[in-house]
């Protein structure tokens, strides 16, 4: 199976791709259109950021909104005591994250984890 | 403030009633009842998560604790008062679907095979569950009908609405059962061959795709998926009986419903691939049928050639199908007309779309949803190509002259539309033709904060639960709400509920539904809601969509979400209110006695 799957990655997946390629550009601004349905990794870190805020019981003001660059996820937040949410992660395949709450670290590890815990049970 | 008098009560109870073909009696008796929190199974009272426990990486699913309502104050900025608790009165209550994807699996417009090369880009190309999503939007439609009361006041749903990509491939087929689910009418979800499943989760050599008869050879497989023989005969032979919706239900375009798969466009080679008898298994096969007709333009000769080629079995990567003319793509224009030609009950007629926008070609709408609320049914689909999407000029121009309108009249808009604010981007022109102007997420939420009384904006997409608050500088805002899909975990859809706390506030109320499939697969259980719970199942352990994402985190699903009152909602009387719901009392009632009679 996995030899077969990289034996196409070479050949014909390259020319797939080539195919799905041309003809998405047959119009003019049609490369710029193609980004995938966004932001996957950014809402991951949201997510597990509110999981573990309310994990910890923090009361929530305005919930961490989060923004992207090319080297690091950031969210900001405020908890009903006025002290300010900060959520910081480095863009990577398996995104660490550090959350603080009036500048005191509350949590730090791996995104996909807390996820995880979130969604499952027993 | 002024209650309903005795005396209207009984004319509009007999009126619906005659309307209804209802004995006024049983009418009567329903109508009169006081309004109060219904035990509707919501998950406010369970969720569904995955075990902890798995075998090789699989996972099933068991019931877990409900999850109540979290207030959220990213708007209001300060503490509520505790006495609307007790003071608040339901002002509208309705369904919000979105991401219904229904897929005819076994059409052969389909990109199934690019999965096997790009599988982290192309994600959605074939799923393990594609064959059970009727089950699902049947089972989800039945959802709906048990929280057609709310759990919160009481107050019957006055419609639901549906944020598009109810199709998948662009396929008639899949529109039509999507429509059939919704209005309550069987469907048997096959194409083709009769009564046999004819696709690529049965050809061996489609080693990406999952096989439930023996999933011993493909990607499934190794990652724990189980072996369950029957599954795709059962699922292509069943009729399925959909309670339907019990409420009127409206529609606006999603991005599957406009370009193929969702991101690229169509022209006459793959139009009449759609219908013809032979369907993609290998790259090589799809890498023939894309470059046929679309981007490569090839000649006379060689398109005539490679017709050849593929009819008489040349090309490889490419199996024989039995033919459906019912596969056929439909244009925007056909996709408004099926909605038109759809039963006149639950309604209405054209589900948001009218005879005038057949005939303009305007693909957007408003329709009141009660005398105090109007729902904008917005297209903010790309018809040239692109997944995300953007607002044309004259869209955005006719949007703020109508909000401009109901300011005045004091009534209050929902905004209604397929891509959600993160997904507002697609800059795609088209080559041939004049370009319209398109607004983007930043200028769009700048024109809607001048309006005070656009208080939703209901949403889909991304296939995830989201509630995202856009607070104006200097106080008021509105909220934005995106409920997940039919097809991907955590298949979630979702109760809307706008709220007046009679304290110079209103709250709007989102209440999660998981479909009425139970939370466990029972393993060997066929049957229309069995199928719809494997579906879930199956949803959940795909490797390549990040399904436990996609059930948001707390403030994304069970929320009261606080925001100032957009104007004085004491000239909304409760005598106003009663007569509202009487009126949806009266179509739910139909609906059940309907259900009942059948």
């Amino acid at each position: 199976m996995s030899t077969e799957r990289r034996r196409l990655s070479r050949g014909t997946g390259l020319a797939l791709t080539l195919s799905l390629g041309i003809v998405a550009l047959s119009g003019c601004t049609m490369a710029d259109s193609l980004a995938p349905v966004a932001g996957d990794k950014l809402n991951s870190v949201r997510f597990a950021s509110i999981d573990i805020l309310t994990e910890k019981k923090i009361e929530i003001a305005v919930a961490p909104v989060c923004t992207q660059t090319d080297t690091e996820y950031s969210c900001k937040g405020e908890a009903m005591d006025n002290k300010p949410i900060e959520v910081t992660a480095p863009v990577a395949d398996t995104i660490i994250m550090t959350v603080k709450v009036g500048g005191a670290e509350l949590y730090k590890g791996n995104v996909t984890e807390v996820l995880d815990r979130a969604g499952r049970v027993g | 403030m002024a209650h309903l008098s005795r005396r209207t009560f009984l004319a509009t109870t007999s009126a619906l009633a005659a309307a209804c073909a209802l004995p006024t009696e049983l009418l009567g008796k329903a109508l009169a009842a006081p309004l109060a929190p219904s035990g509707a199974p919501t998950t406010l009272q369970q969720t569904i998560l995955q075990s902890a426990t798995a075998n090789r990486g699989y996972r099933t699913l068991v019931s877990a604790p409900g999850e109540a309502y979290i207030v959220r104050h990213d708007i209001l900025r300060k503490t509520p008062s505790p006495a609307r608790v007790a003071n608040r009165r339901s002002l509208l209550y309705i369904g919000h679907l979105s991401d219904i994807h229904i897929i005819d699996a076994q059409g052969p417009a389909r990109i199934e095979p690019a999965q096997e090369v790009a599988p982290d880009l192309l994600t959605d190309a074939t799923r393990p569950q594609e064959t059970l999503c009727v089950n699902v939007l049947a089972a989800m439609v039945g959802a709906v009908k048990a929280a057609e009361y709310s759990p919160l006041t009481g107050a019957p749903m006055a419609a639901a609405v549906n944020t598009g990509d109810t199709s998948d491939s662009l396929s008639s087929q899949e529109l039509k059962w999507a429509i059939e689910a919704l209005d309550g009418v069987p469907i048997t979800p096959n194409s083709g061959k009769v009564g046999e499943y004819e696709g690529v989760q049965k050809w061996s050599e489609a080693t990406y795709a999952y096989h439930p008869d023996d999933p011993s050879n493909d990607v499934w497989g190794l990652h724990g998926f189980p072996q369950i023989p029957g599954m795709l005969t059962a699922a292509v032979s069943q009729t399925i009986k959909p309670a339907g919706c019990p409420a009127p239900w409206y529609s606006v375009f999603g991005n599957h419903d406009v370009v193929f798969v969702g991101f690229l466009p169509v022209d006459a080679a793959i139009r009449a691939y759609s219908v013809g008898d032979k369907k993609a298994v290998g790259a090589s096969g799809l890498i023939t049928t894309l470059t046929d007709g679309w981007a490569s333009n090839p000649s006379l000769y060689q398109r005539m050639a490679n017709q050849i080629k593929t009819g008489f079995g040349f090309v490889p990567g490419i199996k024989s199908v039995t033919s459906d003319s019912g596969r056929s793509l439909f244009s925007p224009k056909a996709f408004m007309q099926m909605h038109l030609d759809s039963p006149a009950l639950p309604g209405p007629v054209g589900h948001g779309f009218t005879q005038a926008n057949i005939d303009s070609g305007q693909t957007w709408w408003m329709a009141d949803l009660s005398p105090h609320v109007v729902a904008f049914g917005l297209d903010t689909c790309n018809q040239t190509s692109g997944a995300d999407g953007a607002v044309p000029q004259p869209q955005f121009d006719w949007l703020e002259e109508q909000l401009g309108i109901l300011q005045k009249q004091n009534k209050m808009a929902i905004i209604l539309s397929h891509h959600n604010s993160f997904t507002l981007e697609n800059p795609a022109q088209p080559t041939v033709g004049k370009a319209v102007p398109l607004i983007h997420a930043d200028e769009f939420i700048a024109m809607l904060h001048k309006y005070p009384n656009m208080v939703a904006w209901l949403n889909g997409h991304t296939h995830v639960n989201t509630i995202t608050a856009h607070a104006k500088d200097g106080g008021g805002g509105f909220w934005e709400i995106t409920t997940a899909s039919c097809i991907d975990f955590p298949q979630q859809q979702q109760m809307v509920e706008l709220v007046d706390n009679k304290d110079g506030t209103m709250s709007i109320f989102t209440t999660v539904l998981d479909s009425e499939a139970p939370p466990q697969w029972t393993v060997g259980d066929f049957s229309q809601v069995g199928l719809a719970s494997l579906s879930r199942e199956l949803a959940s352990n795909s490797f390549l969509s990040q399904p436990l994402m996609r059930r948001g985190s707390p403030l994304d699903r069970n929320c009261e979400l606080l925001m100032q009152s957009p104007f004085d909602l004491n000239i909304i009387t409760d005598a106003q209110l009663e007569k509202d719901q009487m009126i949806a009392k009266a179509r739910l009632t139909a609906h059940t006695a309907k259900a009942v009679t059948q």
